[in-house]
């Protein structure tokens, strides 16, 4: 069982470069000894206990059969009870939530379920490029919109406008957003709402960074506000907030009509999470939430750490608002973000994601996750700047 | 047939082990709560290998060779999208479960179904084979055993192989391996391909193992196949859940009479259920493996539908066997303890034949 004919490998092949040099980075650092890794948004921290005790008490108790493939009904209940509760925003508990295997599969049902070859979707950009493959799949075109450093990678609502064709289907927000740390500010979010009213789009709102904020910052879910309430898929999971990435549990909501799709989809292309993870969701959502703000603080202190160190090296960054990266401005280091990372990975066993591993013309930026103890992130700053300091430019 | 057991709500039940039980938790108290790498642990991946080597007959080179998957139906869209496009044919055997015909039809390709024949014996004719494939065929698509527990013959599936040879097609194949509910050696598809033929095998660590609602798949073939495949799984869902991959670890490399056991319970129930229905005056499919069986009433289900609605207000799923290729049948998941067979096969006939055939 040797070689794929050509008509067969011209048929199995996929395109995204960067995806593989992304994760090539990741494997390799994984092999290595002593590398202090900044790379993969996996947080560090611990499932918080009394999720993992739920989980163990339904393992022990017996937790043997398949749920329903869009999720068990009473996770999807509280699903929809978080979402009206938290965010204002109202979905049908029954029809309205589709229960996935991490928010990012939740994002290719629902780019499937209403995408159509030729339809356009406006993205900021940088993005996550793991989501260009549903677009792609969908026969779509992904129309990257612009942000920038200066602002904190604010997303601008007359940039979307400017780039609206008859042609553009759906508006993909994520705030706070990866890689860029940046939030949406609200009287943006307003505007982009009333902008998909008026031009008839859906808005696929990822929120899974949605409660980690810093420096007073705001979220507003776009599902929440009139103009968008009918027309908003909101996606969100476990794995960022609650540190669950292992347990792959995410969800979409929005509309029963596409909702309706999604679950079908689900249903033939992956069938329900496991049981077990949606018990763990099930206790995240109702159980206690102190937890949630220790950790917080402890970001909080990182990010701190972090920018300082940055700043120290003259690097700039766009403002990071939410989440836990910075995605930092590197181009006075004079080499392509993806030598950077190699010079890192194999010299200073440091590994940072190159820009481009979030579209092309981020060559001269770095994503940092700050996903490792403050020691460790200590430890990896000055490791850093000993390695660049010969090769950044004076004056920065 | 895990969609017949997901929409019912009814598994075959075996329910998961003291000792994957113990093991999930321990994995649980160890901290395994993060992204395992994207093709999956790689223990599991290497017990994966030895099991397709053991049950499939089939060496995959090395774990790279290895995707786990969350569940069979991950792997099989991923396998299928990965090598389909719009307008494309794929070959494949009669019974087509409705689920698959649904995913391909998703998939927005076309499917030539082979006949077998007599149901009860299924057979291949060469010459049925051949003039199923055309200039779009791409892929044979092949459970073994299908939906309706039987195998095919050797010589079938070496029917199928060679035509794949000469067709130039890449194969997807269902097989989990396991043995016959009598403990009889019957692998599928992959053991009898040719070395330039292009593979992935794709199953689930289910019914056997106790595991139905862990959801961990595998998908595992040739890594010109499974280097773009785990691209596609990565784009999906990263990768498999970390403590469901940890329960398989310890299912599978369990000491093989756990599932031997699990499989003679199957059968058991098959071998009641079967009895019962002819008991009853009801024909069945007698199935030598899987986790279902045939059924159907002395006359023709005069609307299979309208049975199988009747039959869920009652609380027992069914399937139609019409959109899989044998109308007129109904298809049960042997959900049901042998001892309350007889019973629920006269509920069956009660319900669906109703007054007309007292």
């Amino acid at each position: 069982m040797t070689e794929a004919s050509p008509k067969q490998i011209s048929q199995t092949q996929t395109s995204n470069e960067a995806i593989r040099q992304r994760f090539s980075l990741v494997e390799r650092a994984a092999r290595m000894q002593g590398v202090i890794t900044l790379g993969r948004g996996d947080p560090d921290l611990p499932t918080p206990a009394h999720i993992v005790d739920a989980a163990k008490d339904a393992i022990r108790h017996g937790v043997d059969e398949r749920t329903p493939a869009a999720g068990s009904s009473r996770l999807r209940g509280q699903i929809a009870a978080k979402l009206a509760t938290e965010n204002h925003v109202d979905v049908d508990p029954v029809d309205g939530v589709v229960v996935t295997t991490g928010g990012q599969e939740g994002l290719y049902m629902v780019i499937r379920a209403v995408l159509r070859p030729g339809d356009e979707i406006l993205v900021p950009d940088p993005r996550y490029t793991s989501y260009d493959l549903a677009i792609e799949h969908a026969g779509a075109k992904m129309v990257l919109v612009p942000t920038n450093e200066s602002d904190g990678f604010d997303l601008h609502p007359e940039e979307v406008e400017r780039l609206i064709t008859e042609r553009t289907k759906a508006l993909l927000l994520i705030s706070p957003g990866n890689p860029t740390a940046g939030t949406i500010t609200p009287p943006n979010i307003r505007r982009l709402a009333e902008i998909a009213q008026e031009r008839n789009l859906l808005v696929i709102s990822d929120e899974i960074y949605e409660k980690l904020l810093y420096d007073g910052t705001e979220h507003l879910s776009i599902g929440s506000l009139t103009p968008a309430r009918d027309r908003t898929v909101t996606i969100n999971g476990f794995s960022k907030t609650y540190c669950m990435t292992g347990w792959r549990l995410g969800y979409v909501a929005g509309p029963t009509s596409i909702m309706t799709a999604v679950a079908q989809r689900k249903e033939l292309w992956s069938g329900p999470p496991p049981a077990v993870s949606q018990v763990a969701a099930s206790a995240a959502l109702t159980g206690p939430t102190e937890i949630l703000d220790k950790y917080l603080e402890i970001y909080r202190r990182r990010r701190r750490l972090v920018l300082d160190a940055l700043n120290r090296m003259g690097f700039s960054y766009g403002e990071p608002r939410g989440a836990f990266y910075v995605y930092l401005n590197a181009s006075s280091v004079g080499l392509a973000s993806y030598q950077i990372s190699e010079l890192l990975l194999e010299e200073a066993h440091v590994l940072l994601l190159p820009g481009t591993a979030f579209g092309d013309r981020w060559s001269n930026y770095m994503r940092l996750a700050y996903l490792a103890p403050e020691e460790q992130i200590g430890e990896a700053m000055g490791r850093m700047e000993a390695t660049l300091r010969p090769h950044l430019k004076r004056g920065k | 047939m895990s969609r017949a057991a997901t929409l019912s709500g009814l598994d075959p039940s075996f329910g998961t082990s003291q000792r994957v039980r113990e093991a999930a938790c321990d994995a649980l108290d160890r901290g395994e709560t993060h992204y395992t790498t994207r093709p999956g642990l790689v223990e599991l991946r290497e017990a994966t290998r030895t099991l397709l080597r053991e049950y499939c007959g089939v060496e995959v080179e090395g774990v790279n060779g290895v995707l786990i998957t969350c569940g069979e139906a991950e792997g099989l869209f991923v396998a299928l999208r990965t090598l389909l496009s719009p307008g494309d044919e794929v070959l494949t055997v009669a019974p087509l479960t409705d689920a698959d015909q649904e995913l391909l039809t998703s998939l927005e390709v076309s499917v030539a179904v082979v006949p077998v024949g007599d149901l009860g014996r299924p057979r291949l004719q060469a010459a049925d084979v051949a003039a199923a494939i055309t200039d779009r065929t791409r892929v044979l698509m092949l459970r073994t055993p299908g939906p309706s527990g039987l195998p095919l013959q050797a010589m079938d599936l070496k029917l199928l192989a060679e035509q794949a040879r000469i067709a130039n097609l890449s194969v997807v194949t269902v097989e989990t391996g396991q043995p016959s509910y009598h403990g009889e050696h019957r692998p599928g598809l992959a053991v009898h391909l040719d070395s330039s033929t292009p593979y992935v095998v794709v199953g689930e660590f289910a019914a056997p193992w106790g595991l139905e609602a862990w959801r961990v798949g595998y998908l595992a073939g040739v890594s010109q196949l499974v280097t773009p495949m785990t691209e596609l799984k990565q784009a999906l869902t990263i990768c498999s859940p970390a403590v469901s991959q940890f329960a398989a670890l310890a299912a599978i490399t369990a000491p093989r009479e756990e599932a031997a056991k699990r499989r003679s319970e199957l059968g058991r129930r098959a071998a009641a259920f079967a009895d019962a229905c002819q008991a009853h005056g009801l024909r069945v499919i007698r199935p030598e493996g899987g986790d279902g069986i045939f059924v159907t009433l002395p006359h023709s289900l005069p609307d299979e539908a309208a049975a199988v609605e009747r039959l869920a207000r009652h609380g027992i799923a069914a399937y139609p066997g019409g959109p899989m290729g044998l109308p007129g049948w109904l298809r049960f998941a042997l959900t049901v303890p042998p001892e309350s067979a007889p019973t629920i096969a006269g509920r069956i006939l009660e319900l669906i034949d109703g007054a007309e055939a007292r």
